[in-house]
């Protein structure tokens, strides 16, 4: 029923955020892709869930929910192919993290 | 027997309506701390910035380098770019626990 679709993904959310966490030192201790797309794929998943619950919060009504769950799909759609895109043709985020804070 | 429970229910809401009660403040006294809302843009432009600028990061780096910034400007925009994740971060992780 719906009640435990609720529960998991708050599971879910939860598993996530965790799983990111234990990203953060292996982008760290060992740089590559695995890690890069673990990390769009994690990054995007995250952000899609957190700004979700922001709209439910803060989007009231039927109708600018759904269109604001609707850009929110796009938003994070676009998110994740940009950042697959970085990783594949481009250095990767770990590789340009450990760049940029050579500066 | 009386009413039905959903007879009840039907003279409460009329009732509830009729009497044109304000509705107690929610959004207004939210507290405004959403540790959420800071890097989620910074994560998306970063993003569409990579399929939209034309070079390679390298590139856009090695400008940022010539620009000869003093070091205690690139110390406070990195600060500043640190600052919204770590704090995001360590209240993810109080939400956590």
């Amino acid at each position: 029923g719906s009640s435990k679709a609720a529960s998991l993904h708050w599971t879910g959310e939860r598993a996530v955020s965790v799983l990111l966490l234990g990203l953060l030192p292996a982008a760290y201790l060992c740089p590559g892709p695995a890690v890069d797309y673990s990390l769009a794929a994690a990054l995007t998943l995250h952000g899609h869930w957190g700004l979700g619950q922001v709209i439910t919060d803060y989007v009231h009504g039927d109708v600018p929910n759904k269109v604001a769950n609707v850009g929110l799909y796009v938003l994070s759609g676009l998110t994740f192919a940009g950042l697959c895109h970085f990783n594949y043709h481009d250095v990767g985020i770990c590789k340009a993290v450990a760049m940029l804070w050579s500066l | 027997m009386g009413t039905t429970a959903r007879e009840e229910m039907q003279r409460f809401w009329e009732r509830n309506e009729r009497s044109n009660r304000p509705l107690s403040p929610h959004v207004s006294i939210y507290k405004c701390t959403p540790e959420c809302s800071l890097p989620i843009p910074g994560v998306s432009l970063f993003s569409l910035a990579a399929f939209l600028l034309p070079e390679h990061f390298p590139h856009y780096l090695a400008q940022v380098r010539d620009l000869s910034l003093g070091p205690a400007l690139i110390f406070s925009a990195k600060f500043a770019l640190v600052l919204p994740f770590s704090y995001h971060t360590w209240n993810g992780i109080r939400h956590l626990v």
